[in-house]
């Protein structure tokens, strides 16, 4: 089974097309209900910003469609709304995104707006106020939430102050507080271009005629010639993912917030990247570790067994550059120490010891009979298209996944374990009440 | 949704199903009438812990073996609870949906609140608690429900208090489970891809030999009338203030729930699941005024449609720092607007067509589909899902405005303000 669409989703399934200004198109086809759904990404993330200008490339794309040369921004929603359709920007570290959905008919609509924005924005600096002052609610929030608190500074010692990927995707106050539309429009003219833009289309649609749409709408985007290369972000790609400075022992802060009732902590290691051999059995060690049933092993240490936590698991994320895998749980503040002492137990257990077969067999029967419930929507078919382009997996990926899972050993899971978690020097940081013993 | 079949078992389980055979997929969901609305004095929080207990040890199943077995075929599961219901699913490759009958028809009846179990669990669910408390809208919302619900158990909220979480013991827990779990109170809600006659007999056979029994008589209190204005302030560290401007509505059986659907809309944005309440829309009414100007950073509106009357929310989002009064002051106005002016025609024509599109889009899985015809069916009835379109379309512009003039006065009013403080309780 390769899909939870009836039809596989492979090469002879899905259309993909150059368009004449570079950009990809992928569409399949799925007639299951009257809706379509678009995602794209291009290389136009923070890696393009500096330490200084941070949140620049999020701003961005926050205020893309907040007024063009052909609509405002009320006449854009307008337009959108109208049909109970949707369509919204982002930019993480590595690129910008966005997506949409609607009703099939009126596809021709997201592709007209997404292109208009795109192509067009004025950046108008009454828009970019209020984008601005809604970055630095955002940010406020964000400084008094214990979770997103531990994970931005987690990834600030991680990475070291100077890469990308330890800065937040929204910036800082201090250097969001003085952006104006002029910097958006320089950031733009810099970073978007078409050449590196994927657009996946899903949903009850004909190829031949969104191939047709897609060649005068989004194919129509003229690169601006002074804009950075998909060659420069690909070398701002790899400085980012130049090893951080090591460590030999661990490091820990603790961050207080007024207020506070519980503590949440971070903790862990830099990983690999989703294109190293060894992600698979990655995967397969990060399910076993802290997802199966309600946070794996880890869950039913510090949740089941100990009853310490409403949540605690673990994540390995995917990306071009080196990410994190790391343990997160919410603790009462008396019990931060048991917890964290549980959770490196765990994780040093499955550094030593191969897990048993059937803890193996279930995780890996998860991985990849989850498959057609992760296919299930045109969004999650068309986000599956949009990572196997992303990643070079080919399109017939999904037909290889299963094997690709069910080739990984117990021995593997606890060398990719062990590469990662073995190292003594892991990073910790814990937020919430004041801890008295920290 | 014109091909949901309803059936029930000799022994009173209620089943819908709606065979969907667009993917090799399929869901189970199993309802019960059991929320917070069914919580007498000192049990606060009774039915959500009865929820977690029911991944814990039945006579069959030790804690973890249904994870196991859902997970190990590539299922996905879980529970929640609130005010009205209990619900547990799972969705699951469609040659596998016999485990959900399994794992349901088990803990149905014999699932066994060890007293170690119970106790673990109280630390994780005073810890969810605790999670809770570090969002200034849930310290909010308490602070809302309990003044706007001096009676009914809509006051004491799902999660429960520390002190009830605290006090229960292992057999108030299970004698809750025992009096609300069986056939007679629950509804099987079953989308995918199946054979209903199949399915049919398939569950039959899982909860057809268990005893008849009756849903217990209701705990919950009338709510006497609010009959003048009350206010409530949450004073406490936080990052920006939250308003929260609340006015009764009525019962989801009410006639008056589409007029109050269609308000909505114009104030947010159309329903995309049962309740109003489906993101706000950047053409809306509240949108334009607070968050297009600059006024507030986010804002947004629903419809509480319960088994008893609810409320409906304005909740308003400020910028750290921001002056509080002009954005009550206008929130009132919009308030006033509806009372004043009857909307267009074209308005509601609009809101109608996006109720429309946003359900076709919103009900694309199986499981969305699953919850709504189980959330209508615990408050009303699930047949609300096939009317929910042409009920909206026979809203006219008299009607929301009568509506406005009957719910949204200010004796019914509760307002409800979050503002930051120093730690020592002082303004910050």
């Amino acid at each position: 089974m390769t899909a939870g669409a009836r039809h596989a989703i492979n090469a002879d399934s899905v259309a993909r097309h150059t368009l004449a200004n570079g950009a990809t198109l992928l569409v399949y086809p799925n007639p299951a209900s009257p809706s379509v759904a678009i995602g794209a990404y291009h290389a136009a993330g923070a890696v393009l910003e500096t330490r200084e200008q941070a949140g620049l490339a999020s701003l961005t794309a926050d205020a893309l469609n907040r007024g063009t040369a052909n609509r405002t921004f009320l006449e854009f929603s307008e337009e959108l709304d109208q049909v109970g359709a949707s369509l919204a920007f982002h930019a993480d570290t590595e690129y910008a995104a966005f997506g949409g959905r609607a009703l099939a008919e009126d596809l021709e609509l997201l592709l007209t707006l997404a292109t208009d924005v795109l192509s067009h924005p004025t950046f108008p600096d009454d828009e970019v106020g209020r984008v601005r002052e809604q970055t630095l609610t955002v940010l406020a929030h964000a400084e008094d939430n214990p979770g997103s608190r531990a994970a931005r500074r987690f990834r600030e010692l991680l990475y070291g102050p100077s890469n990308p990927n330890g800065w937040p995707e929204e910036g800082y106050a201090e250097t969001v507080r003085d952006v104006q539309g002029n910097d958006l429009r320089a950031f733009h003219a810099r970073a978007y271009a078409p050449a590196s833009l994927v657009l996946a289309v899903v949903g009850a649609v004909d190829p031949p005629a969104v191939l047709a749409l897609a060649e005068v709408t989004i194919g129509a985007w003229k690169a601006n010639p002074d804009a950075a290369t998909t060659t420069d972000w690909r070398e701002a790609l790899d400085a980012a993912d130049a090893p951080p400075a090591m460590f030999a022992e661990p490091r820990r802060e603790d961050l207080a917030i007024a207020g506070k009732t519980q503590t949440e902590f971070l903790l862990g290691w830099l990983g690999i990247r989703r294109t190293d051999p060894s992600y698979y059995a990655t995967i397969v060690a990060n399910f076993i570790l802290g997802q199966l049933g309600l946070g794996g092993r880890i869950g039913s240490n510090v949740r089941d067994t100990q009853g310490l936590a409403y949540h605690a698991s673990s994540y390995a994320v995917p990306g071009l550059t080196r990410q994190p895998w790391s343990i997160r749980a919410g603790i009462n503040p008396a019990n931060v120490d048991r917890a964290i002492e549980a959770s490196l137990h765990e994780a040093r257990q499955l550094a030593e010891t191969p897990p048993d077969a059937e803890e193996l067999r279930l995780s890996k029967q998860a991985l990849t009979g989850s498959l057609p419930l992760r296919l299930e929507r045109n969004d999650g078919i068309a986000n599956m298209l949009l990572t196997m382009e992303r990643y070079g997996l080919g399109l017939d990926y999904l037909g290889a996944y299963p094997n690709l899972i069910d080739a990984v050993t117990a021995d593997d899971v606890r060398d990719v374990t062990a590469a990662v978690m073995a190292d003594p020097a892991y990073t910790l940081v814990t937020a919430g009440p004041e801890l008295s013993t920290a | 949704m014109d091909d949901v079949r309803e059936q029930a078992l000799a022994n009173g389980l209620a089943v819908l199903t709606r065979e969907v055979h667009t993917a090799p997929i399929a869901t189970f969901f199993i309802w019960y009438r059991v929320g917070a609305r069914d919580e007498a004095q000192g049990m606060s929080g009774a039915s959500h812990w009865v929820e977690h207990m029911m991944f814990k040890r039945t006579q069959r199943l030790a804690p973890g073996d249904i994870g196991r077995m859902v997970e190990g075929v590539g299922g996905t599961f879980n529970a929640f609870t609130y005010e009205d219901a209990t619900a547990y699913h799972e969705t699951l490759p469609a040659e596998h949906l016999d485990l959900a009958l399994e794992i349901e028809s088990d803990r149905m009846l014999n699932a066994v609140f060890d007293p170690d179990d119970v106790e673990a669990e109280r630390t994780v669910i005073i810890s969810e608690r605790e999670g809770h408390e570090a969002s200034p809208m849930f310290r909010l919302m308490e602070a809302v429900e309990s003044t706007a619900f001096q009676v009914h158990p809509y006051g004491h909220g799902v999660i429960g208090s520390k002190a009830d979480l605290r006090s229960m013991t292992r057999d108030d827990l299970f004698g809750h489970y025992q009096r609300h779990y069986g056939p007679g109170n629950a509804v099987i809600v079953a989308v995918g891809d199946f054979d209903t006659d199949d399915l049919l007999g398939r569950i039959d056979e899982h909860f057809g030999g268990f005893p008849a029994n009756s849903s217990p008589p209701s705990l919950a209190e009338c709510e006497p009338a609010q009959d003048e204005a009350r206010r409530v302030e949450v004073h406490h560290p936080g990052p920006f203030p939250v308003l929260m401007l609340c006015h009764h509505t009525p019962e989801r059986t009410h006639a008056d729930c589409a007029p109050l659907l269609v308000l909505n809309a114009l104030l947010s944005g159309p329903p995309s699941g049962p309740f109003g309440g489906g993101g706000t829309l950047r053409t809306s009414r509240l949108y334009q005024r607070f968050v297009a100007s600059g006024m507030a950073a986010m804002v947004g509106a629903d419809v509480g449609v319960n088994i008893d009357p609810s409320l409906h929310r304005v909740v308003v989002i400020l910028h750290p720092g921001g002056e509080p009064e002009p954005i009550e002051k206008a929130v009132l106005d919009e308030i006033q607007r509806l009372h004043d002016e009857a909307p267009s025609q074209e308005e509601l024509d609009r809101v109608v067509r996006q109720t429309y599109a946003k359900r076709a889009i919103t009900l694309e899985s199986v499981t969305a589909q699953a919850v709504q015809l189980g959330m209508l069916e615990m408050a009303a009835s699930w047949r609300l899902a096939q009317t929910l379109t042409d009920d909206l379309r026979q809203v006219t512009p008299a009607d929301v405005q009568r509506v406005a003039r009957t719910y949204l006065r200010e004796p019914s009013r509760v307002t409800g303000w979050f503002l930051p403080a120093a730690a020592n309780g002082a303004a910050a």
